[in-house]
């Protein structure tokens, strides 16, 4: 078996929602995505980007991207694009707003001083 | 996402990935990277394709069947690459499924296809029953006056109807011909839920006596005899010396009790006599069908007519006394005598199965060791142990279901087989044999017990085969390591099953063999060699007065006799069973009265049949009508009902006959003169009483002639026809058969279920031998080092072979004692079946059980000797 380094497996939760977050910016296909997430968190999660196709799919089956072949503007191929729902929008908001509640958790009680002080 | 999109999505996402590959490897290029270097690179930017591949099917949702049909395609490879061991395994496979989807066939044209009649679940049969003296239980029809007591309960039954075989012989045209047909009451063929074909069933009107001349007719009879007439109705059929208005026709899908093409139905007029207060006791022989009222079961039923017989013998003490109801589904009625013969056959072969299942167990316990290398190999890259166990267990799901195919071959032929042969059985009245076939029912058992199959022999070796460690798997050592001992246990624990359950049908096949052998040594009382039998049966309109019946028999007796080549014959009726009373021994309490066969025989009959005189005199001419009443007995009869005394001389009286009720027409006594050897006649489990009477004082108008013969007897039978015609050149003679051949017949219907309990057994004995000799040969070749050592350490050959075959004995042993103690606790159930011995007779216990341990012990001889013949150097060497 493969085995996960540490990052990535703080990447599979929240894999979803950077994606959708990503898609905020317009529809993109899967290589954009995935070097969009690198190049934002300077290579820190160490995507593989192959891993991002069973979760773009996911979020397909659950509506809340759509995917279309489309001709790239630049270059005179095809790619599969994929764009944010409303109902993936709405979806972002939730994940986002956890993901706060989540973090804030967190750092109370790992840097309880700093919020009393 | 639906299945079949499966295809497109997954050419999608290939493409998907392809482009994204592409993507990064022009941009690895780009930073500098040469062609191929940029491959890799992207490659491993990207990540294992195959994981992501996999980890995408799973989010589309049919992962599970996906993963399915790659085990299914693999599982074939693998069973393809080892073609012996697939062959062994389906074709032991299909011998187990095929064996029980033919019996099941049988099961379900029997028991489980309902009656073909709308609710079938509302009609049950009735019938009264007693318990008599020295005959036991005995169920007869319902009589008139009680049938319109049963009608008169409305909250219980909707219709009660009744019948009565007819047998009318078709006196019109150029050749007279018999036809099936019944006499019915109002009720009767409503009561099936049909409406005619054309016309009308019959009216109230028509069942009063002198208006009854009217007839439905059967819809083949309509077709064959009437070129189905389609303006048949008002038309005549002449039956007998009567002649019926043709008033209805019955659609061509109807068949009455479950499945007889009956001819013609007529009304069946009760006379004022039956339906008197005389008829109670007298008319007991209505066939009686009812329809439930709605809601209403068999069970409540059952209760009301137990209520109703206490009041009828309050109410009747002398005819209904004694007398209970029977109420039973209609569709149990008519399968009674099969239900438990057919649970035994089940039980039979399933056992068959599970000892097929056995046997496939223990060759994918070997097969695994094999195939341990490729197992720990698929473990190694990445197969979790559940993974590894489902794709084993698909294997043998496939490998079932190979077998199960070819099974149902089997089936199809072993159906056909069995339809022919149950033909035999149609006197002993099994119904519906005509039709066994794989209908759904059948293929849906088989298919259900194919899987479970798959599954039960599969889930063990898949188990313990996926439980591999790899270190070990590879390094391809440790035949002693607790897996392996594991192993073992389960492969001798399942030749230990197969062993006792195959004790288990010897032993039963054995009381079988033995009963049968016990039954053909059955003294019948009777010379069956050179003699042929035929039927005469006068009809009614011609030979109305008694008178002419005797003096046709007696002139035909005449000319037989003196026919060239003729040794004795004559003349029986026999087989009615009859009440009567020992004169000069106190009257029994009403339904304790003896009862016997009663045959009314010509002196000559003895003779021509061979039943040999024990004491006093035989019949002869001057027992004449107006001379004593004269009857001979048979020995059982003698010793039943004239304990310690000589019955000759005495006298007895004929009450009435038991199915019927008829009384005799004449109640005086008659002097006992002989008494004669005991014959059996079809029921050859037990001697009979019977009572024989001259026919000249006891007129008859059907008769079976016997004829004994110095030459082949079928030589005589145009000459015999000839003596007929010279009488009465309307006369037909029908029936003609040997004696010997109608014998043969009565054994063969008992020897069918043996034969095939035999051929399930023996397959259980075969199967289990080729178990131990299995799992005894993959031992020897397991334990090659070992022996080697042993051997070069000094021990000589014969010590190997002993201690090789003590340790088959030892399974064997195992198996046989389990077999045993199942055959025992069994044995209650086969007590009905044996005859002359007990059902756990040692004799058959001891046979069955050595005839095993031989057959296992020749088994484990051929590995033994390969044991034995090890080379200790080579083998050593070999390592």
């Amino acid at each position: 078996m493969t085995s996960k380094s540490p990052r990535s497996s703080v990447l599979q939760g929240t894999l979803d929602m950077l994606i959708l977050r990503t898609l905020l910016y317009g529809p993109a296909h899967g290589h954009q995505i995935g070097k969009h997430i690198q190049r934002t968190t300077n290579d820190f999660l160490q995507m593989q980007h192959g891993s991002l196709y069973p979760a773009l799919h996911r979020l397909e089956r659950r509506g809340w991207v759509s995917a279309k072949w489309e001709t790239a503007p630049d270059r005179n191929r095809e790619f599969k694009y994929y764009r944010l729902t409303e109902k993936g929008r709405k979806q972002l908001l939730v994940e986002e707003s956890q993901w706060k509640q989540m973090a804030d958790a967190v750092a109370r009680v790992m840097w309880p001083t700093a919020e009393e002080s | 996402m639906k299945w079949w999109q499966l295809r497109k999505r997954n050419a999608d996402l290939e493409r998907e990935m392809q482009s994204d590959l592409d993507l990064e490897r022009e941009e690895q290029r780009d930073g500098g990277l040469s062609s191929e270097d940029a491959l890799y690179a992207a490659r491993r930017a990207f990540g294992n394709t195959a994981l992501i591949r996999e980890q995408t099917h799973e989010v589309w949702g049919w992962a599970t069947v996906e993963r399915l049909v790659a085990d299914i395609r693999y599982s074939l490879r693998a069973l393809f690459k080892s073609p012996g061991f697939t062959l062994t395994a389906t074709l032991t496979l299909a011998l187990g499924i095929g064996a029980n989807a033919a019996i099941f066939s049988l099961v379900s044209a029997i028991i489980l296809r309902p009656l073909p009649y709308p609710s079938p679940a509302q009609l049950v049969g009735l019938g009264q029953w007693r318990n008599q003296k020295g005959e036991g239980y005995v169920q007869t029809g319902v009589s008139a006056p009680n049938i319109l007591d049963i009608a008169a309960q409305k909250n219980i039954f909707q219709q009660v109807a009744y019948y009565r075989w007819a047998g009318f012989n078709i006196t019109e045209g150029n050749h007279p011909e018999s036809v099936d047909s019944i006499k019915c009451s109002l009720d009767m063929l409503p009561l099936f839920g049909v409406q005619p074909l054309m016309g009308r069933f019959f009216t109230a009107d028509e069942m009063q006596p002198g208006h009854d001349q009217v007839a439905i007719l059967g819809h083949r009879l309509w077709q064959t005899r009437y070129g189905a007439d389609p303006a048949i109705l008002g038309k005549t059929i002449r039956l007998d010396e009567k002649t019926y208005t043709i008033v209805g026709v019955m659609p061509a899908r109807f068949r009455f009790t479950w499945d007889q093409e009956m001819g013609v139905f007529v009304p069946l007029a009760l006379t004022p006599e039956e339906l008197s207060e005389k008829g109670r006791a007298t008319s007991r022989d209505l066939e009686t069908q009812a329809r439930l009222q709605p809601g209403v079961t068999v069970k409540q039923a059952q209760a009301a007519m137990d209520t109703l017989a206490a009041n009828l013998a309050a109410e009747h003490p002398d005819a209904d006394k004694g007398w209970g109801f029977k109420v039973e589904p209609l569709h149990a009625a008519y399968y009674r005598h099969i239900g438990q013969p057919l649970l035994i056959m089940s039980v039979a072969v399933l056992f068959v199965l599970l000892i097929a299942c056995g046997n496939v167990a223990n060759l994918l316990l070997a097969r695994a060791t094999v195939r341990k290398r490729e197992i720990a190999i698929r473990a190694a890259v990445g197969a979790s142990r559940r993974r590894i166990a489902m794709q084993l267990l698909t294997e043998s799901v496939v490998l079932a279901v190979i077998g199960g195919t070819l099974g149902l071959l089997l089936a199809y032929i072993g159906d056909r087989i069995l339809t022919l042969q149950m033909a035999h059985f149609r006197r002993f009245s099994v119904p519906n044999a005509s039709v066994i076939n794989l209908d759904w029912r059948v293929l849906i058992f088989s298919l259900a017990l194919t899987l479970l199959t798959g599954v039960i022999f599969g889930l063990a070796p898949a188990l313990i085969a996926s439980r591999t460690d790899l270190n070990e798997s590879l390094r391809e050592t440790g035949a002693n390591s607790a897996a392996e001992s594991g192993r073992r246990r389960l492969r001798n624990g399942l030749v230990v099953s197969e062993i006792s359950l195959a004790l288990v049908l010897l032993t039963g096949a054995g009381l079988l063999i033995r009963t049968f052998l016990g039954l053909m040594q059955v003294d019948l009382g009777i010379d069956p060699t050179n003699v042929v039998t035929m039927e005469i049966d006068l009809p009614h309109y011609k030979y109305s007065a008694p008178a002419n019946q005797t003096q046709f028999f007696r002139q035909l007796l005449q000319r037989v006799q003196s026919l060239p080549g003729v040794t004795a014959a004559g003349i029986e009726q026999s087989g009615s069973r009859v009440f009567f009373q020992p004169e000069g021994q106190p009257p029994t309490i009403p339904g304790q009265e003896p009862t016997a066969s009663l045959n009314i025989v010509s002196p000559g009959d003895f003779a021509a049949m061979g039943v040999a005189q024990v004491a006093g005199r035989t019949l002869n001419s001057n027992d004449a009508q107006g001379a004593t009443p004269v009857a001979l007995i048979s020995e059982t009869a003698a010793h039943r009902y004239w304990p310690n005394i000589n019955p000759i001389g005495r006298h007895l009286s004929i009450l009435s006959r038991v199915y019927s009720g008829k009384s005799e027409t004449s109640t005086q006594a008659l002097e006992i003169v002989g008494i004669m050897k005991d014959v059996r006649g079809f029921d050859l489990w037990e001697p009979r009483s019977d009572i024989y009477v001259p026919f000249e004082q006891h007129p008859i108008s059907f008769a079976l002639l016997n004829v004994r013969t110095a030459v082949a007897p079928l030589s005589v039978v145009p000459s015999i026809r000839d003596a007929v015609l010279a009488i009465d050149n309307e006369q037909p003679v029908n029936e003609v058969m040997l004696l010997s051949e109608q014998i043969a017949r009565t054994y063969g219907t008992l020897r069918f279920p043996m034969t095939l309990v035999w051929i399930f057994a023996s397959l259980a004995l075969l199967l289990s031998v080729v178990g131990i000799f299995g799992v005894m040969s993959y031992t020897v070749s397991r334990r090659t080092h070992e022996l080697a050592i042993r051997m070069a350490l000094g021990a000589d050959r014969i010590t190997v072979l002993r201690q090789i075959l003590r340790e088959g004995l030892g399974v064997t042993l195992i198996g046989v004692a389990i077999g045993l103690l199942a055959a025992l606790s069994l044995s209650r159930i086969m007590a009905d079946y044996v005859y002359g011995i007990k059902a756990t007779d040692p004799l058959t216990y001891a046979a069955a059980t050595f005839v095993l341990i031989l057959a296992s012990l020749a088994a484990c001889f051929i590995p033994a000797r390969r044991a034995a013949s090890v080379d200790p150097m080579r083998a050593l060497r070999n390592e």
